[in-house]
């Protein structure tokens, strides 16, 4: 018998974010400071991070918790592992302060595999997010970006974060129209 | 070998609760750094659904919740992805200052996504967390039912309205 055997694989949960196990999980619970706070994100720069799913998921909503002040457009989106863009919101006036701002999307069923949850924020808005240091993040795992962006492009050229203080933003999927 | 130890959330577990990794623990712990403590309930009888998934089968057979310093009535139980409610404790006695234990029938589970469910006849405390933002728990896939007391045999999700995640858990057998 296989020591793979039973292969559990696990659900999905109804929504996905960076914070959630399927993706970086509990790693930002240790790296990137105690509580979400409002903070602007990099101006332009496209964010990536990895999720990996295990049981096909349908994702029809996108949305992104907005903090104290909103400017310029915000886009969310997924990509797979070689960085290709399967769905976006495309760039979007952020609206909404302090609140969950929800995108409409394409509805998307992702198969079992490795992609990349993507956010960007193109202008000096604020969004709830974890914050953290390069130096303490980058050892521990891939930290993705493309700068000079306004929406997320068809295909990604992620290099490593050249952020001083990269944020980890509050944004994701759900497979429910009601968040 | 390669597939051996199990990660974490595919162990057989017996407590499954919103702080567990196959609910929004890793959410959860992300918007909060306080333990619970005992926090009036959000409006009467709302229902609250908290998701969670299962990798294996599990057989549920007991709830829990954390009560406060006031007296009521309460339900807790398993609704599927759907809305369906699989099981419930019917309308229990909430303890005062203890937690409130309800057997539930003996249900199996299959692998899949659920969302365990509190109901509560009045604005009683009960110990719970309060993130600072209601935002973080519509993130998190948290929902809730108005006028859901005792637990409906059909939930209508809505969008969760008030901060409150409540100490409460799941007690079975991982098959």
């Amino acid at each position: 018998m296989s020591p793979n055997f039973p292969n559990y694989r696990l659900p999905n949960l109804p929504t996905i974010t960076p914070f959630h196990e399927a993706s970086l999980g509990s790693l930002t619970r240790y790296l990137a400071g105690t509580a979400f706070a409002s903070a602007t994100a990099g101006s332009q720069v496209a964010q990536f991070f990895p999720w990996v799913v295990e049981m096909p998921i349908t994702i029809v909503k996108g949305f992104v918790m907005n903090g104290a002040s909103v400017n310029g457009n915000v886009d969310v989106g997924v990509y797979d592992h070689e960085f290709n863009r399967l769905v976006s919101m495309g760039a979007t006036a952020q609206a909404g302060t302090t609140a969950i701002q929800s995108l409409d999307i394409t509805d998307t069923t992702i198969d079992p595999g490795r992609y990349w949850l993507a956010f960007l924020c193109s202008g000096t808005g604020t969004v709830h997010a974890k914050l953290s240091t390069d130096e303490i993040i980058l050892p521990v795992f891939p930290l993705l970006e493309m700068t000079g962006q306004t929406a997320l492009p068809a295909t990604a050229t992620a290099a490593k974060n050249t952020q001083a203080s990269p944020i980890i933003p509050l944004f994701g999927f759900s497979t429910e129209v009601t968040i | 070998m390669p597939g051996f130890p199990l990660p974490d959330d595919r162990r057989p577990r017996e407590v499954i609760s919103p702080w567990s990794e196959l609910s929004i623990g890793g959410m959860l712990g992300a918007a909060i750094s306080t333990i619970g403590v005992g926090t009036v309930y959000p409006a009467a009888n709302r229902a609250l659904f908290i998701p969670f998934i299962l990798p294996r089968a599990w057989l549920v057979t007991q709830a829990v919740v954390g009560g406060g310093s006031t007296t009521g009535n309460c339900d807790l139980g398993v609704y599927d992805h759907a809305g369906n409610r699989l099981v419930s404790s019917g309308s229990v006695a909430k303890q005062t200052n203890a937690e409130t234990v309800a057997n539930l029938t003996d249900t199996l589970l299959l692998p899949g996504s659920y969302y365990m469910a509190i109901a509560a006849d009045g604005v009683q405390q009960y110990v719970a967390v309060a993130p600072a933002q209601i935002g973080y728990l519509q993130a998190m896939g948290m929902k809730q039912m108005a006028t859901a007391f005792v637990l409906p045999a059909t939930a209508t999700f809505a969008t969760v309205a008030t901060s409150f995640v409540p100490v409460m858990a799941l007690w079975g057998t991982s098959l």
